[in-house]
């Protein structure tokens, strides 16, 4: 089992740590997510390396682990928004890009959880919705639901917009 | 695709540098089959229990092994009284790669040499890229000792790259707390403590409560102020009362306070990080055995106006995690990715 648990962590490790990334929205969040996903990969080990598509398999992991874990998790100072809304505006200056950028980013963070994956696996991972409702567990229409009002809340936030 | 969907797409994409890279996610791996495997017979437990009693030699160095009179029952760090708690550490030998590290503890005993105090162990980490090694056939090879609290300094092997050392450490951590489980015979990883406080997060970046410049500002502040640099274009200046000073590029590690831009300020003058719109943070910088006693976290624009004198490592950007007591609030870029930072000297 290690050898080739060690061959698929190869393979699919680097996107893994990604798809992780883009779900949690942080670099340690990501690793302990992985390290959750790659438990579950080892116990199921049998099942993952027979399966026809691994990543696919994994993505579903990811996303179910993820979704799992949002549910117990309190909030965090780093995605209450009380605390992001205290942050001042920033001022019109050459770090605008990256600012815009940054509270996109935030945003994206402070989406429910399965409104966040659909995001992530369509604009992200470039799922198709059938893809997406698979991963998620869902129906289709369920998938264009929840990419539907994922983007209306970012696009209603204050937090998306380019300029002041 | 709608502007928002464009810019959703962008910023996913230029996120990707922050992801774990492939040689973290292996790391993790490692771990999962390490853990996964069956806990250590009674015999190799009280191997290694026999080793602890007795010095050790390895790589040209030698260990001074003690046992002390503070140990827990987890086995570590419990002496209050005294220097002489220890941790037991296990390396592979043969084909590793040394890795030293020194664990010192905070106060009478924070220094290598400290009276009572043996302070240096060695790690080993594979030549791999840092991944460190599985603990099969290992032996004892060092102790730490540790008085009220300890720190961990790494000294990077070449093979660990640039910037990744404070994660090291935390990986060496974690592992040191399962080799003692299993070690233990316990199915849980022996909680680690600083200072009085348990490691709750070694995967996380709680750590380091020392006398020192937190290794992981340091390696988020090398890491980003280049990047910084490359991704806004600009010189960073720390402003004095309208007053400018260039701040020296982050790039190096370890970060020694005495190689990043110093500047002098008196109580009540005012200190501001150029271009505006950007976070201002602070912390204090080990005085008084308390380092971090003071933190602010301020909004884009920000400034700060010091009442008292002092010495603080100020940064641009936040550099470590809310659970360790940071705010980061209105940085750009978020926690973990100091873009910057200078020593800020503060007279009466």
């Amino acid at each position: 089992v290690s050898e080739s648990f060690e061959e698929f962590v190869a393979v699919y490790g680097a996107p893994l740590g990604r798809l992780c990334h883009q779900l949690t929205g942080s670099h340690d969040a990501a690793l302990d997510l992985v390290q959750d996903v790659l438990e579950r990969v080892y116990v199921k080990w049998s099942r993952v390396s027979r399966a026809e598509q691994p990543f696919a398999y994994v993505r579903r992991l990811a996303v179910n682990t993820h979704l799992n874990s949002t549910r117990r998790r309190v909030p965090t100072l780093a995605s209450d928004p009380a605390v992001l809304g205290a942050a001042v505006p920033p001022a019109p200056d050459g770090t605008e890009t990256v600012a815009a950028e940054d509270e996109l980013w935030r945003a994206l963070a402070l989406l429910p959880a399965r409104q966040r994956a659909a995001l992530v696996l369509r604009y992200y991972e470039d799922c198709a919705d059938a893809q997406i409702a698979e991963a998620l567990g869902c129906r289709p229409a369920t998938v264009r639901s929840l990419v539907a009002r994922g983007l209306a809340a970012l696009r209603a936030s204050d937090l998306t917009r380019s300029e002041p | 695709m709608t502007d928002l969907e464009t810019r959703l797409r962008s910023t996913m994409r230029a996120r990707e540098a922050e992801a774990p890279s492939a040689e973290e996610v292996r790391t993790r791996a490692f771990r999962v089959s390490t853990r996964r495997r069956r806990p250590r017979s009674a015999t190799w437990r009280a191997a290694v229990a026999a080793a602890v009693a007795v010095p050790v030699a390895a790589g040209g160095l030698t260990y001074a092994v003690t046992r002390g009179p503070g140990q827990s029952e987890t086995g570590m760090y419990a002496g209050p009284s005294g220097p002489a708690t220890y941790a037991v550490y296990l390396v592979k030998g043969a084909d590793s790669l040394p890795l030293l590290t020194r664990v010192g503890g905070v106060g009478a005993a924070a220094s290598p040499g400290a009276a009572g105090a043996a302070l240096w162990t060695l790690f080993a980490a594979s030549s791999g890229g840092g991944r460190l090694n599985g603990w099969a056939g290992d032996r004892l090879l060092g102790v730490s000792s540790a008085k009220d609290g300890w720190h961990v300094d790494v000294a990077r092997p070449p093979s660990v790259p640039a910037g990744a050392s404070g994660r090291l450490v935390n990986a060496v951590l974690e592992q040191v707390s399962w080799t003692l489980a299993e070690a233990t015979g316990s199915d849980r990883p022996v909680t680690l403590s600083v200072g009085g406080r348990p490691l709750t997060r070694l995967a996380g970046q709680d750590l380091y409560p020392t006398g020192t410049l937190d290794p992981l500002i340091l390696d988020a502040a090398a890491k980003t102020g280049e990047l910084y640099r490359q991704r806004c274009g600009s010189q960073q200046y720390v402003s004095v009362d309208g007053v400018r000073t260039p701040v020296r590029t982050v790039d190096t590690y370890p970060l020694r306070p005495d190689r990043m831009t110093t500047v002098t300020m008196r109580a009540g003058q005012t200190l501001r990080w150029l271009p505006e719109g950007l976070c201002l943070w602070q912390g204090g910088l080990g005085a008084a055995r308390a380092p971090y006693d003071a933190f602010h976290a301020q909004g884009r624009g920000a400034s700060w106006t010091p009442g008292r004198p002092g010495q603080w490592m100020v940064t641009l950007g936040g550099a470590a995690d809310p659970d360790y007591g940071f705010v980061p609030t209105g940085s750009v870029g978020g926690p973990s990715r100091t873009r910057g930072a200078v020593m800020v000297r503060v007279t009466s």
